[in-house]
């Protein structure tokens, strides 16, 4: 695995056109969780996870109870898929 | 950039919320998260997304119409409409992913059995016990009141010796350790339990431990008395048959009962004696019988 790069919260709306409020609302409702806390700092896989909530909430118009639900289904697959290739 | 309308399937004429719809039905289709590793998907779910972008309402639609008229829009839509550069969720998973990580260890255990035959808590089918097992054995009545041996034969074949209690009765279950099913590693077995059933006999009747069996005798047996042989189970026995004996009258063969063999409560074998007639009464009987009534009445129905 290669070098975490962790980037400010500011840098994130900057490079990936998102919104201060979606991330804290990600951040507030635990769909994601902070690398660091002081400052505010997320990793590649929180950025990801954060585009993935926006892709869901606004390209395929999931609510917000059913995100979490989701968010759980994928982390399991993604969890099987890697326990399968560390068995096969 | 290829043209919004056909990327999302619609129309000139479509509305905000005909193209809003296509546009999540098409998402929902190609998303990479939801086809991971799919590079095609993801191609054409960035078509789909700057297609949107370009056609989402009407001041974007009247926009996209006026830019097309010129050459260049080809080249700068697709910088400016390219959407952001971005990590899909699925790439940051492998080797592991910090939130998908929680579940490793529900998992570890089932795929530790199914890949490496290692044994541990997790029941998957693959660590069944031995599995008892049901049979059913019909002996003979003679067999159920001395005992016996008998040969039962079990699935796939395997045979073993049952040793048949004396005095066993109908519906009890003998239990033979070890002879049922062998577990997953074929190590420990499961038991065999044999339900007894027994056939009525012919000649006896059953009555708690006693047999009970009628017996005819002739008229002059019964008059004058004598030794008779009746059946017992597994043979014949000698009665004494008193002189003047009566049909209904009942002879005891005592500890010749159904538990016989047993070491208590053996019960007995009741001998009911039924006094029989000869097939044909001849001319001479008859006439002894007129003559031998008259001198010798007697009143049984009183």
């Amino acid at each position: 695995m290669g070098k975490k790069i962790l980037l400010q919260v500011e840098e994130i709306i900057t490079q990936y056109n998102l919104e201060a409020s979606f991330i804290i609302m990600c951040i507030e409702n635990e769909w994601i969780e902070l690398t660091n806390q002081n400052p505010a700092m997320l990793d590649q896989e929180d950025i990801s996870r954060v585009l993935l909530i926006q892709d869901l909430k606004e390209a395929m118009g999931v609510n917000d109870d059913s995100v979490p639900i989701i968010l759980n289904l994928i982390d399991q697959l993604h969890c099987l898929q890697n326990q399968l290739l560390n068995f096969s | 950039m290829k043209d919004p309308y056909n990327v999302l399937s619609v129309k000139q004429e479509s509305t905000d919320a005909e193209i809003k719809s296509s546009y999540r039905k098409l998402s929902k289709k190609y998303h990479p998260d939801l086809n991971p590793n799919n590079k095609d998907s993801e191609k054409k779910f960035k078509e789909i997304n700057d297609a949107y972008e370009t056609i989402r309402n009407k001041e974007c639609r009247e926009k996209y119409e006026q830019e097309k008229q010129y050459k260049e829009y080809a080249n700068q839509s697709q910088q400016q409409n390219t959407g952001r550069q971005r990590p899909f969720y699925y790439e940051t998973q492998s080797p592991h992913g910090r939130y998908s990580s929680s579940f490793s260890s529900d998992y570890e255990n089932i795929f530790a059995n199914l890949f490496r035959g290692e044994s541990n808590d997790t029941n998957l089918g693959n660590d069944l016990p031995g599995q008892d097992v049901q049979y059913s054995l019909k002996i003979s009545f003679e067999d159920a009141v001395l005992g016996a041996e008998k040969e039962l034969v079990l699935s796939k074949g395997k045979t073993i010796k049952a040793k048949i209690p004396p005095g066993i009765t109908e519906g009890t279950v003998l239990r033979f350790k070890g002879q049922g099913s062998p577990d997953s590693k074929q190590k420990n077995h499961g038991n065999a339990y044999v339900k007894i059933q027994v056939e009525p006999s012919s000649i006896f009747k059953k009555a708690g431990n006693d047999l009970i069996i009628e017996v005819p005798v002739t008229l002059y047996e019964a008059i004058l008395g004598a030794k008779i042989e009746v059946p017992v189970v597994g043979g014949k026995a000698t009665v004494t048959v008193p002189a003047g004996v009566n049909s209904g009258t009942k002879l005891r063969l005592k500890n010749k009962g159904y538990r016989q063999k047993a070491k208590t409560n053996q019960g007995n074998q009741i001998v009911e004696i039924i006094v029989t007639l000869p097939d044909k009464i001849d001319d001479k009987l008859a006439n002894f019988m007129k003559q031998w009534a008259t001198e010798h009445q007697y009143k049984p129905r009183k």
